[in-house]
Parts: C-alpha cells; structure tokens; sequence
C-alpha cells in the first residue's frame, strides 16, 4: 500500500502542480485579455452552462466522484496489516523478523519433507496459519500426524515471539 | 487423480511452546510491519490520501443530493453554472486574483508533497571520531554495508544479502536482509548473523551500540510436488 500511496503522490502532485501554475498563468493572462493558454475553461464554462444538476452526465460525474473518494477513503482508513513476524533474539539490540509469506514457505518446505506429502500450500497470518496438504492414500493419517509433527517442529525452531496457531488440513489423494 | 474431501482430517494445534512464548514475552511486539525508507513521508501521504479521499466523496455526494432534489426540486433543475454565479463572479473584482493565489498555494503545496516523496532515512557517512585539533573521521556507510552483506553472503544457506544505515551519522541503526534459499533453517541463519556478522559491524564502528533489524527472505519458489 505504501508504494500505492508513493506513486499516488507523484502522480497526484504533479499535476496538482501544473494545474495550479497553468491556473495562475491564465488568470494573469486573461487580465490582459489575451485568450487561453493551455485550459479550455470558456468550454467547461459553456459544458456547465449547458447543462443542469439533474443531467445524466452530471449524475454520472458525481457518481464517479463519491466512488474514487469512498474507495481512497477506505484504502486509506483500513488498518495495514502487520506482515512481519519477530523472532526471538538473545540480542535486545536486534530485532529479527520473517514475512507471513516467508513462513509459508518453511512450512510447505517442512510438510513436503515428509514421505507421503504430495503437496503442501500454506497461508500465514499474525495469529494463524493454515496448511493443507495432500496426502497419500495409503497411511493417510500417519503421514499427516508426521507431517504435522515436522511443521510444529520447524515452526518452533524458528523461536517466533509469538506463534501462530497452526491449523492442518488434509485431504487424501488417490493416485 | 481425484481429490476426497469427506476423508479428510481436521486439525488444530497451536506451535509448541506458542502460549508460553507469548507469556514470557509479555508485551513486546509479536508483529511489525514492513520497513520504510521514510516512515514520515509514508505518514503524509496517508493523511493526505485520505483527505483528498474526504473531499471526493464529499463533492460526489454534494452533487448527487443536488441532482436527486434534495436541495430543492428547482435546484436540480438549475444549470450546474447558473447566472447567479456569473453575476457574483462579476460583481466581485478580488475574484480572479483570489483563485489565482489560490491555484499558486495549491501548486506549492504539491510541490512541497513531491519534494517529500525523495526524503530518506538512510546514512552516507558515520561518524567514528571526533577530534577538535585532527578533525573528524567518517567512514562511508557504503563500506560497512559491503563488508557486512558480503559476510552475511558467503553463509551456507544465505542466496542475497542487502544492508544500509539509517538514523543519524553519529547514532545509526543498521537494517538487514538474507535472502534464503530453504536449504538452512531460518533460525540458525538467524542465530549465526547475531553471533557473528553484526558483532563484527559494532566491532568495525568501534561501539556496542547499534541497534539493528534483520529481515529474513524465503524466496516464492514453486509448490514442491515430491511425485
């Protein structure tokens, strides 16, 4: 989100920028009676002259308006989510931390290790993380209490503050 | 090759020793979010955004009651630039260089936004000595981030490494990234660059303080497929 808003920014200033100079130029140059520069305001002017509130352009324009100020609002308001986990360190004066998508890799790579996982997809928030994985037929249940055990294991070995709650699903798969 | 989702298992156990880490560690923060070249600049343009956002709307929403008649039937039925505005705007002599000081703050107000947007934290330089009579010594943060990354590169397990300074010359803190490439655990790499790499870094800058963030990176690879 944040290089969202970067590039809203720029994109934003700059012509927030060049309208307000282009502005400032023409109302300097229509005190000289000079025709416009760059701004077709006699247009808009006739455009709004033209027509009224209840038009359907107009309608259509506010729409637009209300929904690009509703959408930003919300982009904006919405809490940003905390994607980094920290670790625990024996340094104060470090703070090591892994993305939510990093652990999902550990996990995956941890579930595949086990014989019989065919396949292992995870999904990590702050507080949970969800792996599903696909199993073999044959022993489906012992493989998955395995694999289970080897993401725990992993997931403790990292010695996260705090861990999230592992949830494992699994499905069978024949072959 | 077909899936059976009425034979499949559901459970749900927390990591081991999750509650009590969480205990012992009290209230120190489990979750950050993601490092920022300039966290000012980030909250600026936030505010901003959403101002902007508030304005929007509210214009949209002025526009629609205007023409659903919510101001009056007739209102709706008036041209967006009705003569009653024409006449004020001919009446008022101030109007135009009003809109034009106006439009002029408008256009150094966005001026002073894109100036924020190249606004950085980082450090070139920092500071190793002071001496009034010798004069200063500097060491370029280019040479210790090189030194460090390089360090932190050359371990079994590390793909890419990435550091830089930021704070102050006289007070840095020291930013990380290790690039995993899955075949080390990321709590032994982690254990390795606190025990040795940034050890070395304080060492190289002569001091005990330098607080540092590590970011650990498990690169996307595919889903591995053991058939």
């Amino acid at each position: 989100m944040r290089t969202l808003d970067r590039i809203l920014a720029l994109v934003l200033g700059l012509a927030g920028f060049a309208f307000g100079v282009l502005v400032v130029a023409e109302v300097i140059n229509a005190a000289f009676s000079r025709p416009p520069l760059l701004l077709p305001y006699r247009q808009a002017a006739a455009f709004l002259r033209e027509h009224s509130w209840s038009d359907g352009v107009i309608v259509t324009v506010a729409a637009l308006l209300l929904a690009a100020g509703l959408l930003l609002l919300i982009a904006e308001l919405k809490p940003r989510r905390r994607a980094h986990l920290v670790l625990q360190s024996q340094d104060p004066q470090t703070t090591t931390t892994l993305s939510t998508r990093s652990l999902a890799r550990v996990l995956e790579n941890a579930a595949t290790q086990t014989a019989g996982v065919h396949r292992a997809a995870a999904t990590v928030r702050a507080r949970r993380a969800r792996l599903r994985l696909q199993v073999s037929t044959r022993d489906a249940a012992d493989i998955a209490a395995q694999a289970e055990r080897n993401v725990s294991s992993a997931l403790s070995d990292l010695q996260l503050r705090r861990s999230p709650r592992l949830v494992v699903r699994s499905t069978r798969e024949r072959s | 090759m077909s899936q059976t989702p009425p034979e499949s298992t559901h459970t749900d156990t927390r990591g081991e020793d999750g509650g009590r880490q969480a205990a012992r560690t009290g209230r120190r923060t489990a979750t950050l979010a993601a490092e920022t070249r300039a966290p000012g600049t980030a909250r600026i343009n936030r505010t901003v955004l959403t101002v902007l956002g508030l304005l929007l709307a509210a214009a949209g929403a002025a526009g629609l009651a205007t023409a659903l008649g919510l101001f009056g039937r007739r209102m709706s039925d008036q041209p967006v630039l009705g003569p009653a505005v024409e006449d004020f705007v001919a009446a008022n002599r101030w109007f135009w260089p009003v809109v034009a000081v106006a439009a002029g703050l408008l256009a150094l107000l966005c001026l002073w936004w894109l100036l924020l947007q190249a606004r950085s934290n980082r450090v070139s330089r920092v500071r190793l000595a002071t001496d009034p009579r010798r004069g200063n010594t500097d060491l370029t943060a280019r040479a210790l981030t090189n030194a460090v990354t390089g360090e932190i590169e050359g371990y079994h397990g590390v793909t890419r490494a990435a550091a830089h300074l930021s704070g102050t010359s006289a007070a840095p803190k020291l930013s990380l990234t290790a690039a995993l490439d899955g075949r080390v655990g990321p709590g032994e790499i982690h254990r390795r660059i606190t025990a040795e790499a940034i050890p070395h870094a304080r060492q190289a800058l002569g001091t005990d303080q330098l607080p540092t963030r590590l970011e650990l990176q498990l690169p996307r690879a595919q889903r591995r497929d053991v058939r």
